[in-house]
């Protein structure tokens, strides 16, 4: 993002000072400065160009009078920059967006938030053309996680990964994140000794053990696979109209057009051929394994064990 | 560097305690600051810094001079705000700022906190955040120009890349903006099809163009139908499916209850669909130990999938 100008800075808070000075008359320059968060010599010298400002004419009686006496501060003439500013829609926009989405966190959003966002969303002009779906997760287990974060409990918790594995487990827990639509839980996992990005959809059951844990990391990269410099590596052809699975192969580069178009070759980094085989499975056939071999055959091979599963199932 | 603060508060000095609009003419001549430019480069220094002072949230409105003349100036009026007043109190105020903090939108919500600051008489009020310890991201690229564009009912233009890569112009109405799953849709009205898309914001690429005057998009005759645009949503029905270890725990939590055990360590559960073809790809996930049996079109659409992938 671009820094607005210094010009500008100064500007948007010139007209936020004073305002608050002229309801404020005689406040002491160190307070006025420490209330705007500025170095008392940045907001006198902003002062004093004030004060070689006013009405055309440009005389005395026209300029703001700066007056400061025993280190306080009073304005005079000053009356034309005295409205506050206002919200433009746009920012208006975005707090209500804000607000909305964490309002719909039950059990952690703090009730002034529903009343501010109803004055947001009254000074706009009800807009259902806004639309924000959160996916809250439960309120027990958010509170519950959110708490733990915020006052470092380990927790136990009870979990079932993706293929169905259930595994009780102590965690340091570092931050409650919602990503692609789904909420998590980013831990230290002490069964792993490692971090974990734990569903909070796949959390069966959870509590605070009672034991107090260390501060998290200050950076915690988003939920998802980070591929590492040794992760296996696939090949695969994705069908040209089902490309939107490239989305779930982070890291993925698509090479080449295969048959005259209508198929992509993609390659990408994957934390585990186990996970590529499910990941071009669930493709249904419109994602082709081309490498490595172990892959095309794995595929094959459940493929197949599916098929004889089927073949029992109709015959009984 | 200061020259141009004087200049900015002078303008709004001027404009605000006129009586009468000003003219461009009068403000050339009469505001300190710009008497020394050439005409030229005095309508493209007031331009500029008009548009920077209506970004910042200084009401300049345009208006004829008088009753008697339809000649136009300028006046800083409060009553031309965009929006009226809030008076949030400061908790309403803090409570804001978390949420702007929660879901990334610091950036972009700063300024309005710093106004509705000292609105409601109690500047600091957004720096006093408790830590949530909870990240809920929110912002994207091209949002804040969405906004813009779909409050100021402006057609807009872009380029737009599909899922298979291939970039495209688009010229669109906005509609709305939708947040689902992650991802930020625009949901407008393509011109060129003639036709309602949902634009994920992701895929935008470059920069968004004004492609009409601002009012000059009808609002749609209903209400943004979400659903209509985005993927999924056709009526939910429950298929029968066969589950076995290790996936039973998975399949349990997706049908919601024990189901009834088969025979060979195989269960038959319910659970409920949409599209044939996704429920096909999420039972291969977990392949082999979970099929799907019915009804018919989920059934055939599972078995056509596992030859294909079998095949390949």
């Amino acid at each position: 993002m671009t820094r607005a100008p210094r010009t500008l800075t100064r500007l948007e808070r010139l007209l936020r000072v004073v305002p608050w000075l002229l309801a404020h008359p005689g406040t002491r320059v160190e307070e006025v400065a420490a209330t705007f968060d500025v170095d008392a010599e940045e907001l006198l010298a902003d002062l004093e160009l004030l004060s070689l400002c006013g009405v055309p004419g440009y005389g005395g009686g026209d300029l703001v009078e700066v007056r400061i006496v025993d280190d306080r501060v009073t304005l005079h003439l000053a009356d034309a920059l005295r409205d506050p500013l206002r919200l433009t829609a746009v920012e208006a926009l975005a707090l209500l967006l804000a607000a909305r989405a964490v309002s719909a966190l039950e059990g952690v959003a703090p009730p002034a938030l529903n009343r501010a966002a109803d004055r947001l969303a009254g000074a706009l002009g009800a807009d259902e053309a806004l639309v924000v779906d959160i996916a809250a997760p439960g309120a027990e287990v958010l509170r519950t996680c959110q708490r733990a974060v915020v006052d470092r409990h380990v927790l136990r918790l009870r979990y079932r990964d993706a293929v169905g594995n259930v595994t009780e487990r102590d965690v340091e827990p570092w931050a409650v994140t919602a990503n692609r639509g789904a909420w998590y839980l980013q831990a230290h996992c002490r069964r792993a000794g490692a971090r974990r990005d734990f569903r909070l959809d796949r959390v069966a059951r959870l509590e605070p053990t009672g034991e107090l844990t260390a501060e998290p990391p200050a950076e915690l990269s988003p939920p998802g696979y980070q591929p590492a410099a040794d992760d296996p590596r696939i090949e695969v052809a994705v069908r040209r109209d089902a490309a939107g699975v490239l989305d779930d192969l982070p890291a993925a580069r698509v090479e080449a057009d295969l048959e005259g178009g209508s198929w992509l070759r993609a390659s990408a980094p994957v934390g585990s051929l186990d996970w590529a085989t499910r990941f071009v499975l669930a493709g249904g056939g419109a994602i082709q394994p081309l490498a490595p071999a172990e892959l095309v055959a794995a595929v094959r091979e459940r493929a197949a064990q599916t098929r004889r599963a089927l073949d029992d199932a109709v015959a009984r | 560097m200061s020259d141009r603060l004087e200049r900015l508060l002078n303008l709004v000095i001027a404009l605000r305690e006129t009586r009468r609009p000003m003219t461009t003419r009068e403000i050339h001549e009469r505001v300190a600051g710009y008497g020394q430019a050439d005409w030229a480069t005095f309508r493209r220094m007031f331009e500029r810094d008009k548009a920077d002072l209506r970004d910042l949230g200084v009401p300049i409105t345009l208006a004829p001079l008088d009753r008697w003349d339809p000649t136009e100036g300028y006046r800083i009026d409060p009553r031309g705000a965009e929006l009226p007043p809030l008076a949030l109190d400061a908790a309403e105020v803090t409570a804001l700022s978390l949420a702007a903090s929660v879901t990334g939108m610091d950036a972009l919500a700063r300024p309005g906190l710093r106004k509705l600051e000292i609105d409601a008489d109690a500047p600091g009020a957004a720096d006093t955040v408790p830590r949530m310890g909870i990240e809920l991201p929110l912002s994207a690229p091209h949002l804040p120009r969405l906004l813009a564009a779909h409050r100021a009912r402006t057609p807009v233009r872009f380029a737009y890349r599909t899922a298979d890569g291939r970039d495209t112009v688009r010229t669109v109405e906005p509609h709305g903006l939708v947040h689902r799953a992650g991802r930020w849709y625009l949901v407008a009205r393509d011109r060129d099809r003639d036709a309602d898309r949902a634009f994920r914001l992701d895929r935008i690429v470059g920069e968004v163009d004004d492609a009409g005057p601002p009012g000059s998009v009808d609002a749609p005759s209903q209400p943004v139908a979400v659903d209509d645009v985005l993927p999924d949503q056709p009526t939910p029905r429950r298929a029968e499916v066969r589950a076995r270890e290790p996936a039973l725990a998975e399949v349990r939590a997706a049908a919601e209850h024990e189901g009834e055990p088969v025979t060979g360590g195989w269960w038959r559960l319910r659970v409920t669909f949409r599209d044939p073809a996704r429920l096909a790809g999420w039972a291969l996930r977990l392949a082999p130990d979970v099929i799907v049996v019915g009804p018919d079109d989920a059934a055939d659409a599972f078995r056509a999938a596992v030859d294909v992938v079998a095949a390949a």
